[in-house]
């Protein structure tokens, strides 16, 4: 009896020619909206890590009690994701960005980057990005 | 060793081993889904097999009398092989053998080498 295995993509423990991928998106939020940037689903039977980077910046400066947030968002994490807040009253060209460490991801999870605002005249340039290593589980 | 008359494979082999083989594709099925499905019928008459997953499922193929699936040889999805012979493993050669899939369906190449019966004729 003999069993071979294939010479090909599969090895453990990370395939030793692992897809990679790399995503972007740009949104611009005015008003009461949520918009999405960029969006990656782990597929089935394969495991990912990954680095997020958001940024943003305010176009319109926010009008009063106007918030707005640019986030990464990740299955499972309830609260307390990365974000970047333009506070009501913030004026034009405010900017900040983040980028995430590792994040270790298994099939079926999800990662977003998003910006929402709040309703009012102040307007966010936000981007997105995700750089991805995917291999099977 | 070939002899004055001989004209095919088949000869040949009835030279050498006394009976001809042949080979058989895909027999019984060319794919398995999530359940037990049956891969290799009982032939007392196969002398080795190989079993090719061309799938992008791995695939666990079972010999009869294993009834659970965990107890399995595992072929790698896109391009596990698993072959047998009968002077290494013996009977289960011959043996009933099922396989499932991990994410079904998944299509297997199963290529089986089958004893035949001496045909009239042919270089004794």
């Amino acid at each position: 009896m003999r069993i071979a295995f294939p010479s090909g993509t599969r090895n453990l423990p990370t395939d030793r020619n692992p897809l990679t991928i790399k995503q972007g998106g740009s949104q611009v939020a005015t008003g009461l909206v949520t918009l999405t940037m960029t969006t990656y689903t782990v597929p089935a039977l394969r495991r990912a890590e990954l680095v997020v980077t958001i940024s943003g910046i305010v176009q319109v400066a926010q009008a009063a009690g106007q918030n707005g947030l640019v986030v990464v968002t990740v299955t499972g994490q309830a609260a307390s994701s990365p974000a970047i807040r333009f506070l009501g009253g913030a004026p034009i060209q405010t900017a900040d960005w983040r980028q995430t460490g590792t994040i270790y991801l298994a099939a079926g999870d999800q990662v977003q980057t998003q910006v929402l605002n709040a309703a009012g005249v102040g307007s966010i340039v936000a981007d997105g990005a995700a750089f991805i290593v995917e291999y099977d589980a | 060793m070939a002899r004055q008359g001989d004209l095919t494979i088949r000869d040949l082999l009835n030279a050498r081993f006394g009976v001809p083989f042949t080979p058989r594709f895909n027999r019984e099925t060319q794919s398995v889904g999530g359940g037990f499905t049956l891969v290799l019928r009982q032939d007392p008459a196969r002398i080795a097999f190989t079993i090719v997953n061309v799938s992008t499922s791995d695939v666990g193929i079972s010999p009869a009398g294993q009834p659970v699936s965990q107890k399995s040889f595992i072929l790698a999805a896109n391009g596990g092989v698993l072959t047998a012979q009968w002077d290494e493993d013996g009977e289960i050669v011959s043996q009933e053998w099922r396989g499932f899939a991990i994410v079904p369906p998944a299509t297997l190449m199963i290529l089986e080498t089958v004893i035949e019966k001496y045909l009239a004729g042919s270089t004794p």
